[in-house]
């Protein structure tokens, strides 16, 4: 075991261990050569943003707290459903673990797909701002990679109980703009860049 | 978190740890800046160890009990804990705040409102117990102690002051998920183990909330098996030998592939093994088309290089595969064809990942390679423990030129992230510009936030806008959660009840300078830095807004779950597991 003591983080036990109770006094930096478990079997969170200001813990009720020292996680739209769902990689417990999304539907959504001309056609760095009944939401389109685990660039936009966007400003990454009016939500919006023009896509169930 | 049985602070410590053993024996020379420390003075030293000792005696002959008298329902079992003349304080439940969120309904009760109570052991006792009633099977408890300090006691006595969470878990009668937690303080006097060990130790007790979250559904499914996920040729640490773990075993990337709008899933691992897995919409399984598409299923590395990522880089608008450390080009969504030369991609010693956008707004999706640290330099030290800025390596931003070809850009777009440990990063417009901005999270020295500057260079703002803490970051992701229109920043690092435990018995005064700040950073639990609107400051919200206490992070993730049009979190957790047998380090 160690402490912030000396740059070599080493001491010895300064009292009785009580190994029989399982207390043990050991090295870090020798415990995972040895087998020994360092922050083992911790579990996965999932946080429910509750108004912005503050996060439920509803890992509990999950099913995707796993605890198999998982490295990265990976979200996208696995089952055609457009609620994004969770692809969990980890180095123990299985590789790759796939959750489904089954929250409550009580919300609507809107996928917003871009094709860039002058931009890049993956329109990878736009910015949709998505203006709801007085409620404005801002999504940025990048591929993200928290550590080790690379997600498609989608805007899947949750918009609650709106049942049209108001107003959808795309501001695409060459800094062009461009505004559309009444769109319709629980579809996929396709949107090429200098177009007016759009298109709605039916989503496609795989289950 | 579960089973923290080690009562001294491995955690405060384990990036040197981890870093350590991840250098082996081949890693770079650096300068040593720290001034010979021989240790805390021996007294310090022995208050941590009787506080923690006293920590591990308490959790387990106490905590133990307690939770399992608490399941059984056993007021004479929960009250050989309690000393005579016991004084407890428990709030009222006749004003609750509710919150209800996707199902999940979560009931709070704090000590703040005018009708708490005194109550004597029994009291304390039924509180316990009405407060757990609805959690009709418990199937897990933990009593923690948060914070623990001595105070003089009478005679042979010590008095000791504990900040405790009591944590019980279950289904209801309806056979719902159910939780419980309580935090409070409690006052203990013992003399010795022996004393802790017979149990009646609790001389007051202070309840200041109690929380109950009760579920209708699982929010999530999990359907590996169903979509033939769970026979994947990926060495398991779980079912491998001990010389054979490693702490990353490969790196994923999804994206479709095929174009029939469903996500194809590539992996490239550490053991030079890669795999293209395809939806197969016949069989409803995923299918390994590793072959088929024209990949073998070892690759060549001599860079330890197990990339994974995906992005159209010549815009023809189908997903183009960097994997290992070939890029490829997506043929018809049939079959993946190696890029002439590799498009001048060339990767250093083991990069940690990579991020792709299109930094110079030319149209050409660009990318940016992490390393952690140069190749095949020896040193018998591990890497330094303060501000380790020199040991790492630079990372790469490959410049599409658009013709195939990609041109190295780092040290003339001032974006190489200095010598730095980098484990991830994420692009996010942090001004209003829509020039690409770039934070970096970096193991064992502070963070980057480079602002991009629109003409092809960066600037490093991260020690100016607050978010360059020293944390041994490991993860990151960005989105807008408190809707205000700029993306907040969540930075995945260590955390551990212990060190938090002990970093309280310590201050700045007991190290060379800035020492204390480190070690702080690494047990500060991830952290949440929040844009306050003036365009350059940043505030870490990550405990007011409940998601600092994570354990030893990896990736998060922004998700609106539900639709509400906030975004939610996922958080990973975990380093390495042994046996569930053992204790904990």
């Amino acid at each position: 075991m160690s402490q912030p003591l000396d740059r070599t983080c080493k001491i010895e036990p300064m009292g009785k261990v009580d190994t029989a109770a399982g207390e043990f006094w050991t090295h870090p930096f020798a415990m995972p050569k040895q087998g020994d478990n360092l922050s083992a079997y911790e579990s996965n969170k999932l946080f429910l943003n509750v108004d912005g200001s503050r996060f439920l813990d509803a890992s509990f009720a999950s099913l995707a707290d796993i605890d198999s020292d998982s490295r990265s996680v990976m979200v996208g739209d696995f089952d055609g459903d457009s609620a994004p769902d969770l692809l969990v990689g980890s180095v123990g417990g299985g590789p790759l673990r796939l959750f489904l999304n089954r929250f409550p539907r009580e919300h609507h959504r809107v996928v917003i797909s871009l094709r860039g001309t002058k931009s890049n056609r993956s329109a990878i760095g736009a910015r949709a701002t998505v203006e709801i009944s007085g409620r404005t939401i801002v999504r940025d389109l990048f591929s993200a990679n928290g550590f080790m685990g690379q997600s498609p660039a989608r805007l899947n936009v949750g918009v609650e109980g709106a049942q049209v966007i108001d107003k959808l400003t795309i501001r695409w990454p060459t800094g062009e703009r461009q505004v559309f009016h009444d769109l319709p939500v629980d579809c996929e919006i396709a949107i090429v860049e200098g177009t007016d023009e759009f298109r709605l896509i039916n989503s496609k169930k795989t289950e | 978190m579960k089973q923290y049985w080690v009562p001294v602070l491995i955690v405060l410590i384990v990036a040197t740890a981890v870093g350590w053993w991840n250098w082996g024996r081949t890693s770079a020379p650096s300068s040593d800046p720290i001034p010979e420390f021989t240790g805390l003075d021996e007294t310090k030293q022995k208050e941590i160890w009787d506080a923690e000792h006293a920590t591990f005696e308490i959790e387990t002959h106490v905590g133990r009990k307690l939770v399992a008298a608490l399941q059984s329902r056993k007021t004479d079992q929960l009250a050989r804990f309690f000393r005579p003349g016991f004084e407890g304080n428990i709030p009222g439940r006749s004003h609750p705040t509710t919150i209800d969120k996707s199902s999940i309904t979560e009931t709070v009760n704090r000590a703040e409102s005018a009708d708490v109570a005194n109550v004597d052991a029994d009291g304390l006792i039924q509180f316990l117990i009405t407060g757990t009633v609805r959690i009709n099977k418990i199937q897990r408890g933990r009593f923690r102690v948060l914070k623990i300090a001595r105070d003089e006691g009478e005679g042979n006595e010590d008095e000791w002051r504990l900040s405790v969470l009591l944590t019980v878990g279950g289904i209801n009668s309806e056979g719902r998920p159910i939780t419980y937690d309580s935090h409070g303080s409690i006052r203990c006097r013992f003399t010795d183990d022996e004393d802790i060990v017979a149990g009646r130790i609790v001389e007051s007790w202070e309840i200041d909330s109690e929380t109950t979250r009760l579920g209708r559904d699982p929010l999530m499914e999990e359907v590996t098996a169903q979509f033939g996920l769970d026979q994947l040729p990926i060495i398991d640490n779980w079912n491998c030998d001990v010389d054979q773990v490693r702490q990353y075993r490969f790196q994923t990337a999804v994206e479709d592939f095929g174009g029939d709008g469903v996500p194809d899933i590539a992996v490239a691992t550490a053991d030079d093994q890669q795999l293209l897995l395809q939806w197969n919409s016949v069989s409803g399984k995923y299918d390994d088309i590793t072959k088929s598409a024209g990949l073998p299923r070892r690759f060549e590395t001599n860079n330890k290089a197990y990339l994974a990522c995906w992005f159209d880089f010549d815009n023809d608008g189908d997903a183009d595969l960097l994997l290992g450390e070939t890029l490829y080009r997506n043929v018809d969504g049939k079959k993946l064809e190696a890029v002439a030369d590799n498009g001048g991609l060339t990767f250093d010693y083991n990069p940690m990942g990579c991020v792709v956008a299109d930094y110079d707004a030319d149209g050409l999706l660009d990318l940016y390679v992490l390393y952690q640290r140069p190749r095949n330099e020896t040193r018998d030290a591990p890497p330094t423990w303060v501000s380790d800025d020199a040991s790492g390596a630079f990372n790469q931003l490959w410049r599409n030129r658009g013709d195939g070809t990609f041109v190295e850009k780092s040290r003339e777009a001032k974006a190489t992230g200095g010598s730095r440990h980098s484990f991830a990063a994420t692009w996010l417009h942090a001004n209003d510009d829509h020039f690409p901005d770039l934070y970096i999270a970096n193991d064992f020295s502070r963070n980057s936030l480079l602002i991009n500057r629109g003409d092809g260079t960066f600037r490093d703002v991260a020690e100016e806008s607050g978010v360059g803490d020293f944390a041994t970051s490991m993860g990151v992701a960005t989105g807008d959660i408190d809707g205000d229109g700029t993306p907040e920043i969540y930075v995945a690092n260590m955390y551990s009840k212990m060190g938090r435990r002990i970093i309280a018995h310590v201050s700045e005064a007991d190290y060379p300078e800035g020492v204390y700040q480190q070690i702080l950073g690494s047990c500060a639990g991830n952290r949440l830095y929040s844009n306050a609107g003036d365009r350059g400051g940043y505030r870490d919200l990550s405990e007011q807004l409940g998601v600092n206490a994570v354990g030893w992070a990896y990736a998060p993730a922004f998700i609106d779950f539900d639709g509400d049009g906030r975004l939610d979190l996922y958080a990973t957790t975990g380093f390495l597991s042994f046996n569930r047998r053992k204790p904990d380090g």
